[in-house]
């Protein structure tokens, strides 16, 4: 059990999954493979979706997720996915990439902040 | 009968998704409902993190939990499928790319879905 732990330990820390490594997967789209910009995105989602899945099984098997604090959180987002799916077409992509450069100016300043006051 | 294309299989991967998300977003709903039937109960301590009891772990409690109408049991039925959605997707790109006949993307689709169920069922300590 113990090796198993440390092996999703290991893929889970590696991975890192959430915000930032869909900022770096996006950004390796874009700017190494000259993909358009919403193929990078919704293509980089898909991604962390399926690795997501993963650890979320380990996460659900364990007790970790709270049914309490879930329900409004899944409610929430799966509005906010239908909103955002309708609007990516009509979306300029220029106004795309001003969003996504002032957060992910935001999320690096996060970053840097925690890493100084030890809050990792 | 014509070749099953790309495009056919991704609608049957986007149909699947579709219906998977729905029914579990309803199971959550409803869930929901059940959970703020009774408004007037205290606010819930979530400074310390419990996480759940051990009898809405298993698949089976959770099933039994589901069936007295408990909240968190419908709750983690609905999250319980909403995390199966994209295995199964997994899978049906398996079988798409059987009948397409690509040996390459089966390999590595299969072998992508030998680790999720891996994980799913390992994942206890």
């Amino acid at each position: 059990m113990n090796s198993t732990e440390a092996i999703v330990s290991a893929v889970e820390a590696g991975l890192g999954i959430g915000f930032v490594p869909l900022m770096a997967k996006v950004l390796a789209m874009d700017q190494a493979m000259g993909l358009p910009f919403k193929v990078s995105t919704t293509t980089s989602n898909f991604m962390i979706g399926v690795t997501a899945a993963a650890s979320a099984g380990i996460y659900l098997a364990r007790g970790y997720i709270d049914a309490g604090i879930a329900m409004p959180v899944m409610l929430g987002v799966l509005a906010g996915s239908l909103l955002d799916s309708k609007l990516l077409v009509k979306v300029h992509v220029t106004t795309l990439k001003i969003v996504f450069c002032l957060v992910i100016v935001a999320l690096g300043l996060e970053m840097i902040f925690s890493g100084m006051t030890g809050r990792i | 009968m014509k070749a099953f294309t790309d495009k056919m299989r991704d609608l049957s991967i986007a149909k699947m998704l579709r219906i998977g998300v729905i029914f579990s977003a309803v199971l959550v709903f409803f869930g929901g409902i059940l959970y703020l039937r009774h408004p007037l109960l205290p606010t819930p301590e979530y400074s310390h993190f419990l996480g759940e009891t051990t009898t809405l772990l298993g698949i089976a409690g959770v099933l039994r939990g589901a069936a007295r109408l408990d909240a968190g049991s419908v709750i983690q039925l609905g999250i319980f499928f909403l995390i199966a959605t994209p295995v199964v997707r997994v899978a049906f790109c398996m079988v798409g790319f059987a009948r397409q006949k690509d040996r390459l993307y089966v390999i590595i689709s299969s072998s992508v879905l030998v680790i999720l169920i891996y994980s799913l069922i390992r994942g206890r300590r």
